[in-house]
């Protein structure tokens, strides 16, 4: 595909600053429009109410999604701001601010419902959706993850394989981040 | 097809309008807007006035100039959708507890969520809570209420010239503050309060007096009396459902009488006082060559002004206190006497238009040991509260009148309330005096009018009296630079800080149209014709006043009683921030950091200045302050060493000096 305006346009996408950002699987697509709302939401001059208070919201809609709060009735109102601000801002950040998000949501639209609906971030990146598990073969039972766990929901007899209790879990990650052995992985 | 555009498929010609939205207003559509005022400057931030125009999408019709041959849609489904989410969004960011707000039911932002039907808010609502600004005496700034439409920035900036409140931070953070977030008391505000007239929301309202005013009537031993200012006549009927200028002087006494006020009186009887003693003091200095133009002293934001801004100019105010301060001293004077009552039994409540009344009130040299003149202020609004409170149906009151002797006056005391009003009550009196003659049409027509600055020349016995009516203090600076420049000369400025006069004031019921103004100015304008005395020398009973207590115009006991003094109020005088120790008797330095030498420089000259008298140890000869501005902001940095102020200034220049007045000193 050529790099010029009207070819990158034509499938929802837009030139930018002109730079390639190369993404592969393990690349969060709802994390990346998060990241591209926090830029221009710090951009805001804060004059028009949409991009003042539209970007705002739209940042803490796409926080509640990566949290694991949202709910499919949240895509449909991200969709709906994010035009509401596209449509009504006052300048060119506003207006384009927007693009990111929809056309995230556009084209990786099952990767944004998984969060929702299925409460899975597929990309493994959204740590509040991801509920680690221990895998019998690797773990060596040295209870180090048993240690870093804030409300003690792992355990297990040292050196033998450790278990832990989902209903504890707050899916905080420390024990994944921990594990020398990559023995907890979060599915 | 020439000067017509289609708006919702009806074709409609247009003709000088300076916008879309005008154009559409005038076909009865009433588009919502936060943001757009006719009289200030389009800023085009809220976004509630989009249109769909064919061919170019979505935009602001406040923004947009009218083409012929646009096709326009105010109406579509998406429209009204942008329209709700934008109020829901607002709603979900500021606080608005409707019920318990002091804007309820006049609020533009309620208004609208109730016509747009804005049923729910889907966002994550603000917590975040941020001070309320009660400092000043006038207003008060709820900035967790500002909704950021800028109008009060614009209406400070643009009616009076004085950018008190602007906004601070950017973004999301975005705040309507005064300098570095100071108090509203703190600043160069003047209360005029006009920031609050065009408030969409309740972020910033005249500051309530209504509990203390209820306890003073709930006293027994207190006898409460009120004036009643002018304007506030042909106003206060608006919140009790009449058509704007409908004159309610009477229902408004019968009402005040219920709510427990002893007496009630009318302002319009010391404006006729006023008139005498101005016209008195205006005449001596055209005829003995005393300075002039005479600049009338009735508006307090107006006074407030010239005492900050042109303190040079303080000797042109008229020495009179304005109508409601004569009230007040006239008033604890004949009323103890008359009613029986010492004077700290007597409590008077002033019923004004305005918001900077309230601070009039309690300048310090109204008061006689610490017993003030006029005791509390209310606004328009705040008495029709007080009323509603009450529960009185003021619609089905019969019509009362105003006690004697202080509620008697002449339509030119009633003139006060319009732009112009003392003007021409001046002219009813000085044409008399001057001419020797009986005025027998005393409408002087050439100084009414709604524009902002009008020139009249009015020929009295062969004299020529030229005068200037002026509304908006940035006219009235623009004027003043004139007559600086030389380029203008007058005789006598009417200065009012309010749209229009005291009608336009920011304590009348709050509307936002143009045609109320012209309404009231037309009530007051009636009043006048419905009395049988027009000249305020025909008052019999401020001629009274004279025989009995101050013998004549302008004696010593009318100089006691109804006359004042003024300040310069420059902010230079300011003390500066010490920054060496200051004992008085060292050498004094002083290093401007206001902004425009702070972008020049000055933050380095200060920083060197402060090593070198630290490195020599000469801190026990030598102060170091920080000043905010010495007004040479065009040539800055502006640094003081001893007397010598040194312009355009650098740190060696700045040590340089210094040494050398060191040497001299050692």
């Amino acid at each position: 595909m050529p790099l010029d305006f009207d070819s990158l346009s034509s499938i929802g996408a837009m030139v930018g600053s002109g730079g390639l950002v190369v993404m592969n699987k393990d690349t969060c697509m709802v994390k990346m429009a998060h990241f591209f709302m926090q830029f221009t939401q710090n951009e805001s001059c804060g004059k028009c109410i949409p991009c003042r208070e539209g970007t705002k919201q739209m940042l803490a809609l796409l926080e509640d999604i990566i949290e694991g709060r949202a709910t499919e009735d949240t895509l449909d109102l991200l969709e709906e701001l994010a035009v509401s601000v596209q449509k009504g801002s006052l300048c060119g950040l506003g207006k384009t601010a927007p693009n990111p998000v929809l056309s995230m949501m556009t084209h990786f639209r099952e990767e944004f419902e998984a969060h929702v609906i299925q409460k899975k971030c597929p990309a493994k990146q959204c740590k509040a959706l991801l509920s680690p598990q221990i895998i019998p073969d690797k773990c060596k039972g040295c209870g180090l993850c048993v240690k870093v766990c804030p409300v003690n929901a792992i355990s297990g007899v040292r050196k033998e394989v450790h278990y832990i209790n989902e209903e504890l879990c707050i899916k905080c990650g420390a024990c994944l981040e921990t594990c020398r052995l990559n023995a907890i992985v979060g599915v | 097809m020439k000067n017509t555009i289609e708006i919702n498929g009806k074709l409609v010609e247009f003709n000088g309008e300076k916008n879309l939205l005008e154009v559409i207003r005038k076909e009865n559509i009433e588009l919502p807007t936060f943001c757009y005022h006719s009289e200030l400057s389009i800023y085009g931030a809220c976004r509630l006035c989009v249109v769909d125009i064919d061919g170019r999408g979505i935009q602001a019709s406040c923004s947009i100039k009218p083409e012929p041959g646009m096709k326009v849609r105010t109406n579509t489904e998406q429209l009204r959708n942008l329209r709700k989410i934008y109020i829901e969004l607002l709603l979900a960011s500021y606080n608005h507890d409707c019920p318990t707000c002091a804007k309820n039911n006049n609020c533009k932002l309620q208004d609208l969520a109730y016509k747009l039907g804005v049923r729910e808010i889907r966002f994550k609502k603000n917590s975040e809570k941020l001070p309320v600004d009660n400092s000043s005496h006038a207003l008060m700034r709820d900035p967790n209420k500002c909704i950021l439409c800028g109008d009060c920035v614009r209406a400070c900036e643009e009616i009076q010239g004085i950018g008190a409140i602007d906004f601070a931070y950017r973004g999301a953070k975005s705040i309507v503050s005064p300098a570095f977030g100071k108090g509203l008391s703190h600043i160069d505000c003047v209360d005029c309060g006009q920031c609050s007239r065009v408030c969409p929301t309740g972020a910033i309202v005249p500051k309530s007096e209504i509990n203390e005013v209820w306890k003073a009537i709930e006293d027994k031993s207190k006898t409460v009396v009120a004036q009643i200012a002018p304007a506030v006549r042909v106003a206060i009927g608006e919140e009790f459902g009449y058509k704007s200028g409908t004159i309610v002087t009477g229902q408004l006494i019968a009402a005040m009488k219920m709510l427990g006020f002893d007496k009630v009186f009318d302002s319009s009887f010391t404006a006729d006082l006023t008139v005498i003693e101005e016209s008195n003091e205006f005449i001596k200095r055209k005829t003995e060559q005393g300075t002039l133009p005479l600049f009338t002293s009735c508006c307090p934001a107006w006074v407030k002004y010239v005492e900050q801004y042109f303190p040079e100019f303080l000797q042109n105010l008229s020495s009179c206190r304005s109508p409601q301060q004569m009230f007040g001293s006239i008033a604890k004077k004949i009323l103890p006497d008359l009613l029986g009552k010492k004077r700290e039994d007597i409590v008077v409540v002033s019923i004004m238009p305005c918001t900077a009344k309230k601070v009039e009130a309690r300048r310090p040299e109204f008061a006689e040991a610490d017993n003030r003149d006029v005791d509390f202020v209310l606004t328009t609004q705040e008495l029709a509260k007080m009323i509603k409170q009450a529960g009185i149906k003021f619609e089905n009151l019969s019509p009362e009148a105003f006690d004697l002797p202080l509620g008697f006056k002449t339509g030119a005391g009633v003139l006060f309330g319009n732009s112009g009003g003392v003007s021409e009550a001046v002219l009813r009196y000085t044409y008399e005096k001057l001419s020797g003659k009986i005025l027998d049409n005393v409408d002087f027509k050439e100084v009414r009018g709604m524009d902002a600055v009008r020139e009249a020349n009015i020929n009295i016995n062969g004299k020529n009296i030229s005068l200037c009516v002026i509304h908006g203090l940035k006219n009235a600076k623009s004027v003043i630079k004139q007559i600086q420049n030389g380029e203008k000369q007058y005789d006598l400025i009417e200065v009012m800080a309010c749209p229009g006069g005291c009608i336009g004031g920011a304590g009348q019921p709050v509307y936002y149209d143009e045609e109320t103004k012209r309404n009231r100015t037309k009530g007051i304008y009636d009043c006048d014709k419905m009395l049988q005395l027009h000249k305020s020398q025909e008052n019999p009973y401020v001629a009274d006043l004279y025989k009995n207590i101050l013998k004549e115009p302008n004696s010593n006991e009318a100089h006691h009683l109804l006359h004042t003094q003024y300040k310069s109020r420059k902010r230079i005088k300011e003390g500066a921030m010490d920054l060496i120790t200051n004992d008085g008797s060292k050498m004094q330095i002083s290093v401007c950091v206001g902004t425009n030498c702070f972008i020049k420089g000055s933050q380095e000259i200060l920083k060197k200045l402060i090593d070198y008298v630290e490195k020599n140890d000469l801190t026990n000869i030598v102060d170091i302050k920080a000043n905010f501005c010495m007004e040479n902001c065009d040539e800055g940095p502006s640094v003081t060493i001893g007397e010598n102020l040194i312009k355009k200034c650098n740190s060696q220049i700045a040590i340089k000096t210094l040494e050398k007045m060191v040497s001299q000193l050692v």
